[in-house]
């Protein structure tokens, strides 16, 4: 009798822990997700602005073809494919090659309409970078979880696998080259 | 020259220091014929109590003297040496102060008798209750540079009343917060309030801490491990704590804490940065007995002004790249 009401109440704490473990797991997961497609969200905001930004800096700088094809090229890419999240690198390698361009065109740096964009794109940039630290941050956060005692016998039941941090691609990493 | 240097701001400032070292001395002088009354009051009183005694062969009667000598002492301190100190305050306030703060920073002003509204004190959510008692004196507001500011000395009490074994109820008065309340415009544009408090469970209990603070909820841990030490972090979105909290701003926000104490307190809402400094002493308050133009005295009052007004630049207020005009 007393053993049948042990291993019930053992059964009862083991569920209880389950249950508890497992919805900090989908809280974890739900939190990580919820970072990622906010980095999406600005990738996009990021990807709208480039049109405008294209053309105005043509208008003041059409000689500087190499570095705006280069631009318009990575952004040919289809939205929400990964190829567009791939060239992402290439995206802000052009963007800030591009800015450093403007910098060599007093007229176009004076201009409203280049001004309002760049502050935009500051504001962009900012946001992206506040997003991928936040998903950093919920990567750090599930992975704790994941490789942690006792999270690590749960997450081996669930079959739920370490994710990885949102690193800085190669092309972002590089400093900005510019031919004036 | 620096617009901090102490003699730079007594030499624009030579006609208000002449008038205003008229008025201490006058009522310096008021303080003396003060004193010499009531040597007369008093000893005036205890004749009086001596002859009364004398008189009707009663020593205790010259205890009378006793009453009549403190009330007398009361109304001639009230008058000739409290009400003259504050009157002298207060005028050097309105012409040195003022004119110190707005050669300074000529967009901003100085209302001595104001304050920050208790709305705005409670409103900031920094502080969990409301207070029962609330003042606030030496209102700074204006712009510095593109950044509105306005601070003031505030002291937030709360009553704690208790009913003991026999029945009697005694109140305290606890202080909720006394110090310096200061308010400036961010630069940049977010919906979603975030708090910067002091790390106390983590001081304390160290590792146990740092899970019990999970407990109030909308935890948000920085990357920053020396921030992350000293300050607990809340706020709804994760995102835009972040857009708030860069990497930059946190280095800034550790210097500004390692300069203001480890009580710093700061929260961003409404698009602005509200942040207590706790301070124990009466800030921007003249001594009756320092010259009105004395070096040491100005000195300190341009330290109390540096200090608060550089936060603007130390927490990088005035740059505006984003989309916030």
């Amino acid at each position: 009798m007393h053993l049948m009401r042990g291993l019930l109440t053992g059964i009862v704490i083991l569920s209880i822990m389950v249950v508890i473990f497992y919805n900090g797991f989908i809280s974890r997961r739900n939190a990580m997700r919820n970072a990622f497609a906010s980095i999406d969200v600005q990738l996009k905001r990021r990807w709208d602005l480039i049109p405008n930004l294209v053309e105005t800096v043509k208008g003041f700088a059409s000689h500087e073809r190499e570095v705006l094809e280069a631009l318009v090229g990575a952004r040919r890419a289809e939205p929400g494919s990964r190829e567009r999240f791939s060239r992402e690198g290439e995206v802000s390698a052009g963007l800030g090659r591009l800015l450093a361009v403007a910098e060599g065109y007093p007229e176009l740096r004076s201009s409203e309409h280049f001004l309002i964009l760049q502050r935009n794109l500051t504001e962009v940039e900012s946001q992206i970078s506040a997003s991928r630290r936040a998903y950093n941050a919920a990567v750090t956060d599930w992975n704790n979880g994941v490789e942690g005692f006792p999270g690590v016998i749960f997450a081996r039941v669930f079959d739920f696998e370490r994710a990885d941090w949102f690193e800085v691609v190669a092309p972002e990493r590089n400093n900005v080259e510019v031919n004036l | 020259m620096s617009k901090w240097d102490v003699d730079l701001a007594l030499a624009s400032l030579t006609d208000e220091v002449d008038e205003l070292e008229g008025f201490r001395h006058a009522v310096l002088r008021a303080r003396a014929e003060g004193s010499r009354i009531m040597g007369f009051l008093i000893a005036g009183a205890l004749i009086l109590g001596g002859l009364v005694a004398i008189a009707a062969d009663n020593g205790v009667l010259f205890l009378v003297a006793l009453p009549i000598g403190l009330i007398g002492g009361a109304i001639v301190h009230h008058s000739y040496f409290a009400k003259g100190a504050a009157r002298y305050r207060e005028a050097f306030k309105r012409d040195f102060l003022a004119g110190l703060i707005t050669k300074i920073e000529p967009e901003v002003s100085y209302s001595p008798d104001s304050g920050i509204a208790e709305g705005l004190f409670v409103g900031s959510g920094l502080f969990g209750s409301r207070p029962d008692r609330y003042q606030s004196e030496d209102l700074i507001h204006g712009k510095i540079g593109a950044t509105s500011v306005q601070l003031s000395e505030v002291h937030a009490e709360e009553k704690d009343t208790r009913t003991d074994s026999k029945g009697q109820r005694k109140t305290h008065w606890t202080t909720l917060f006394r110090g310096i309340f200061f308010i400036a415009d961010f630069h940049k544009d977010f919906r979603s309030p975030v708090s910067v408090m002091p790390d106390v469970a983590e001081r304390h209990f160290g590792w146990l801490g740092k899970k019990l603070q999970k407990l109030g909820g909308n935890l948000q841990r920085m990357e920053n491990p020396k921030f992350e030490k000293m300050f607990v972090v809340r706020g709804e979105d994760a995102v835009e704590a972040r857009y708030i909290l860069t990497p930059s701003m946190q280095d800034r926000l550790v210097d500004l804490r390692g300069r203001l104490g480890k009580d710093l307190r700061v929260g961003f809402r409404q698009s602005h940065v509200w942040i207590a400094i706790p301070n124990a002493s009466n800030w921007f308050e003249a001594d009756l007995q320092m010259p009105a133009g004395d070096r040491t005295q100005t000195k300190m009052l341009l330290g109390q002004l540096k200090s608060c007004f550089q936060i603007v630049e130390e927490l990088d207020l005035n740059t505006r790249i984003w989309t916030k005009e």
